[in-house]
């Protein structure tokens, strides 16, 4: 039994011509993993300074954690200071904490001090009472571990 | 005129794209911390004046008990407390009748033991903390530390 096309070609047996799809980039799945990384890093990390990223804070063990809060003044092991990336020296912190007092509208501007673990808690105290007495209240970082102690890569 | 009627059909390149994100994916990569941070607060948290004279008069009445704070442990009178089991110890003081604590940092300590220390008075329920820094150093006193 001949079909209608086969018989209008005299009898002759053709082939339907099959459509070509396009055919999808193969790069396109990596281009979508690249992409979720993207989506990834920007939702859930904060961009630092140098300075800042080589800071080891120190660790507690409850509630939930979040991310780098601004501004922030960081203190490395050997005392050395800075304000969001700039560094300062220990004579500036107070006239810097001022000038970020000033232009927070009459609100009381949080000092958010990142200092590192094994800093000797004498500057940490000193630092703590040179922001207060420039006008702003502090907070202390810390990193969220499972138990005190732990080392959490951050 | 073979093509006339037939659109030229372009292909999306997506090469330079490719680029740009990937070179997006190390910045971000190399510069951010991902790690989950918290936050103690240790001054100034209190906002109303009419709070400031409360907590004054709070702390004028509270009994006060006096920490020295080590490297990884601390010392109320003759007792030696670890860091890890000042919580309980803390909770234990406030129930006695602690409301104000003052927190004396000694040569030894570090910042961990003093984000910790006052993390665990915070835990606890002590509202007002006070932390100073060991007389030989330079003024160093701190007032605060209210949860």
């Amino acid at each position: 039994m001949m079909s209608r096309r086969a018989k209008a070609a005299g009898g002759g047996l053709s082939l339907s011509r099959k459509r070509r799809r396009p055919r999808s980039d193969p790069a396109i799945p990596t281009i979508n993993v690249v992409f979720l990384l993207l989506l990834f890093f920007i939702l859930a990390g904060t961009v630092t300074a140098p300075q800042e990223a080589a800071i080891d804070p120190a660790r507690t063990g409850d509630g939930p954690g979040g991310r780098l809060p601004r501004p922030l003044l960081t203190i490395t092991t050997d005392a050395a200071l800075g304000l969001d990336g700039q560094s300062i020296s220990r004579d500036g912190l107070g006239a810097a904490v001022a000038e970020l007092a000033r232009q927070s509208d009459g609100k009381r501007p949080v000092i958010h001090v990142l200092a590192a673990r094994d800093l000797p808690a004498d500057t940490l105290v000193w630092a703590l009472g040179e922001i207060s007495a420039a006008g702003a209240a502090t907070s202390l970082v810390v990193l969220k571990a499972d138990r005190p102690g732990e080392r959490t890569r951050p | 005129m073979r093509g006339a009627g037939r659109k030229l059909r372009r292909r999306f390149v997506l090469t330079p794209l490719v680029d740009v994100i990937f070179l997006l994916v190390i910045f971000f990569a190399l510069s951010s911390r991902i790690a989950p941070f918290g936050l103690i607060p240790v001054s100034g948290h209190q906002e109303a004046p009419a709070d400031r004279e409360a907590a004054a008069e709070r702390r004028a009445s509270d009994a006060q008990t006096v920490l020295v704070l080590s490297h990884g442990t601390v010392r109320a009178g003759s007792r030696i407390i670890a860091l890890g089991d000042l919580a309980p110890a803390a909770t234990s003081m406030r129930e006695a009748g602690t409301g104000s604590v003052l927190v004396v940092t000694s040569r030894r300590a570090l910042a961990e033991d003093v984000a910790q220390a006052l993390n665990a008075l915070r835990l606890a329920g002590i509202g007002n903390v006070r932390l100073v820094g060991r007389p030989s150093g330079a003024a160093t006193s701190q007032t605060g530390a209210s949860p």
